[in-house]
């Protein structure tokens, strides 16, 4: 902390209260650095990450995420995975509304039993969206182009909505689904 | 000490300088005025209440409905975050460049060219935002399109702004050709500095907007790629948070201490935070993208910590500012662990606003500092928890401390005495206790998980509990706007009045000591180029490789929309 | 300036922010106070990967 000005050697001088402060800043900083660490790398609550590429323009009729046929026993955007355990779930967001979702029509009902772990898969066929899962750590944006995901477990039965966090045009107060987890 | 009309100026700033830098004051004042009228509308429907018809003489096309909403949301947001900040900031930066050199600009022709293309900027924009042709809010997310008016006009209002930064950096240099001895002035370097950091983070808005943006707009390209947008977007997205603050700090560690009666605690330590900012603000929008699909989480996690480091000057300013301010105090003959608090001239209109603004900001900072933390923005992340902080930074800390800087300014300026000192001082208090109301409701509605940009009056999904926070966002927004006509009408009738000062008075620009000798601060915290280095070694490891996958990895897919329609554009 | 600036050293040696001190813990304490109370809802909510 020191160098030289006109020849002499001059020294920052800070006050010792000063001195102190900047412990304590920098310990106040340190301590919130690891309690994120702590939660993102050793309890798991992690953010979304790189996932896939999509083309916005065709991926609402591409499986898994395309509506099923009249005539299609089932939902494929509605994955049982492990049976009462691991479920994938394929939403698209687009101008106002997700499908599939429950509301406002019950296009097809999400339903998924209790401590089941959920994986949503989440893309925009028009503007960007927003996806959060009310009461869970799901809170992701829907970037069109873009897959995002992110996987959380259901422990209590009930219904949970999921709405549009992003502003995506006049609609979007209107926006939103929900899920419902089953005994 | 705002009345304090007496002492003999160091320096006089010349008419036509006063009156270049009133221009600027103005046209910020008339932003914040126009872009308020939608605040207490938008919180009002909040809780169900819908009084956008009372506005309908505004507008070119009379939009309904939600419309109505983002109409009046686009216009808040830009003129407010971005018009109402960067014409006070431009206009309050060529005031302290001038009196903190006591010599005149450069090359004065250059800050007007610059300006003048702000306000040719504005009104272009000004125009699609009018008509509900850009209702696009003020983060303009492709592939949402606007009006191209919309895009240029904002291109010549950076551009405008660039241009009066180059005025400042060529005062600043030939000054320091002239005067090699001295250390530059605190508020010179704080101001200039600012000008230089926006000037390298802007040059992601001008990306977006040059490169991705217009080429679509015009047809030029059959898509868009919305992630890139969006990294671009982030890139002077956050600094633009510190573009608006660190002014307000200039003030804060500079001029206040001066009026409330002492002297700054500290220049050196000072200096070092200006400097942290300059090389810590750009390389650290990724914190904004926290949930976004196309950016890996291990940068996203590394922005993180780089954002929690910009923390550091702010709490070092936090703790130097205080000190200043309790210096102060007990030069006045404060007592006591906390009364010293009391003895500070709370009756002077122009210190009161900044105090106030400062107290809203360490709420600010705290909800800040949860922002920026990594996995905890999930719990937060576009709820109306976000525009609860930053009402608590740009419209507080910011805007309450332009209020009390205005309250000097502006009759240094015109020469005429504020109107009104005590109206001055009630301004800020209503406006505070709005703000208190309005924030804490946001906040904790936040929580809960109301969405942010949402008109909740209109949306299905809103459960009882949220009810009693939001008619609480309601009323304090409703106050808030009180408190800002306030000023508008201090200020307004103190520029307009026939009153002025008699010959020999004035109101200088309150200019304060240092406890410490500013000439013996180390020599390093005067130069400019190890720190700029540091910028742009620093910008180009935290974004570098992220940037450049993106931008390799570009698709141009997406086609405009418009948000009134499903359908997309062309 | 010289002498301006010796008394502004001496009039700092003196001085004590010691208000300064206990205004800084009393911040501290709500800066954990309200970010843990965040973070706690965080955890509440389990695991999301």
């Amino acid at each position: 902390m020191s160098t030289e000005a006109g020849g002499e050697k001059v020294r920052m001088h800070i006050d010792p209260t000063e001195r102190a402060w900047i412990r304590v800043a920098i310990v106040v900083l340190v301590i919130f650095a690891l309690a994120i660490t702590v939660a993102g790398f050793m309890l798991g609550i992690q953010v979304p990450t790189e996932e896939q590429r999509v083309d916005p323009r065709t991926i609402g009729d591409a499986a898994p995420w395309a509506a099923p046929a009249a005539d299609e026993e089932g939902d494929p955007r509605i994955q049982e995975l492990v049976p009462g355990e691991k479920y994938a779930v394929y939403i698209i967001a687009k101008m106002w509304l997700f499908a599939p979702s429950q509301v406002p029509t019950p296009e097809s009902g999400i339903e998924i039993p209790a401590g089941a772990e959920v994986t949503f898969y989440v893309t925009s066929t028009d503007v960007q969206h927003g996806f959060k899962v009310q009461n869970t750590n799901v809170n992701f944006m829907a970037v069109p182009g873009e897959v995002s995901t992110l996987t959380t477990e259901f422990d209590e039965p009930g219904t949970y909505d999921f709405i549009c966090t992003e502003y995506c045009g006049t609609g979007h107060a209107a926006m939103f689904g929900s899920i419902t987890i089953t005994e | 000490m705002v009345t304090e009309t007496t002492q003999t100026p160091v320096y006089t700033i010349s008419k036509s300088d006063k009156r270049f830098i009133g221009w600027h004051v103005f046209f910020a004042v008339a932003a914040l005025t126009i872009g308020s009228l939608f605040g207490p509308l938008q919180a009002l429907q909040q809780a169900g209440i819908d009084w956008y018809p009372s506005l309908d003489f505004l507008f070119i096309n009379i939009p309904e409905g939600p419309a109505a909403y983002y109409q009046g949301l686009t216009l808040h947001g830009v003129l407010n975050a971005l018009i109402w900040t960067t014409f006070f900031i431009t206009g309050f930066t060529t005031l302290a460049v001038i009196r903190g050199l006591k010599r005149d600009l450069a090359i004065p022709i250059m800050n007007r060219i610059g300006f003048w293309m702000m306000v040719v900027g504005l009104v272009v924009a000004a125009i699609p935002l009018l008509g509900d042709s850009a209702s696009v809010l003020y983060t303009f997310y492709p592939p949402m399109q606007a009006d191209s008016l919309f895009y240029i006009g904002l291109v010549l209002v950076v551009v405008g702004s660039w241009i009066e930064g180059w005025g400042f950096y060529i005062t600043l240099y030939r000054w320091r050709k002239e005067n090699p001895e001295e250390k530059t002035p605190l508020i010179v370097m704080a101001v200039v500095l600012n000008m230089v950091m926006w000037q390298i983070a802007t040059l992601g808005i001008a990306a977006e907007v040059l490169g991705l943006i217009l080429p679509w707009t015009f047809s030029l390209t059959n898509g868009i790629d919305p992630q890139l947008s969006r990294t671009f977007f982030w890139f002077t997205g956050h600094p633009l948070v510190y573009f608006w603050l660190l002014p307000a700090y200039a003030s804060w560690y500079t001029m206040l201490p001066k009026q409330a009666g002492g002297k700054l605690f500290s220049d050196s330590l000072a200096r070092l935070a200006f400097w942290l900012f300059l090389i810590l603000s750009v390389p650290l929008g990724f914190h904004h993208q926290f949930v976004d699909p196309g950016v890996p989480a291990g940068w996203k996690f590394i922005h993180s910590i780089l954002t929690l480091g910009v923390f550091f000057p702010s709490l070092l300013t936090f703790f130097t500012v205080v000190a200043s301010l309790e210096y102060a105090a007990r030069q006045r003959g404060g007592k006591g662990l906390f009364g010293w608090i009391r003895a500070l001239p709370w009756g002077d209109p122009s210190v009161a606003a900044q105090l106030l603004a400062g107290i809203l900001f360490m709420f600010g900072g705290i909800s800040g500092l949860a922002n920026a933390s990594y996995n905890v923005n999930l719990v937060l992340h576009n709820t109306t928890w976000v525009p609860g902080h930053f009402h608590l930074t740009v419209a507080s800390a910011v805007t309450l401390s332009f209020f009390g800087i205005s309250y000097w300014l502006v009759p240094h300026i015109t020469d005429k005495p504020l109107w009104r000192p005590n109206l001055a001082v009630a301004s800020s208090w209503v406006y505070f206790a709005g703000m208190l109301i309005f924030s804490n409701a946001m906040h904790t509605v936040g929580l809960l998980g109301a969405p942010r940009r949402t008109p909740l009056g209109l949306a299905p999904y809103v459960p009882d509990e949220w009810n009693g926070h939001l008619f609480r966002v309601a009323v304090g927004g409703a106050i808030m706007w009180v408190g800002l006509m306030l000023f508008v009408v201090v200020v307004a009738v103190t520029a307009w009045q026939r009153k002025r000062f008699a010959d020999g008075e004035t109101v200088d620009i309150p200019l304060a000591e240092s406890l410490d000798d500013p000439n013996n601060a180390p020599a390093w915290l005067d130069r400019w180029k190890p720190w700029l280095i540091a910028t742009a070694v620093l910008i180009i490891l935290a974004y570098g490789p992220q940037l450049l996958d993106q931008i390799f990895g570009i698709e141009l897919t997406s086609p405009g929309f418009d948000p009134g329609s499903p359908i997309p554009n062309n | 300036m010289t002498t301006e600036s010796d008394n502004g050293n001496e009039a700092r040696g003196e001085f004590k922010p010691r208000g300064t001190v206990a205004f800084a813990a009393a911040f501290v304490a709500l800066i954990f106070l309200m970010w843990f109370s965040v973070y706690i809802i965080l955890l509440s909510r389990g695991a999301t990967t």
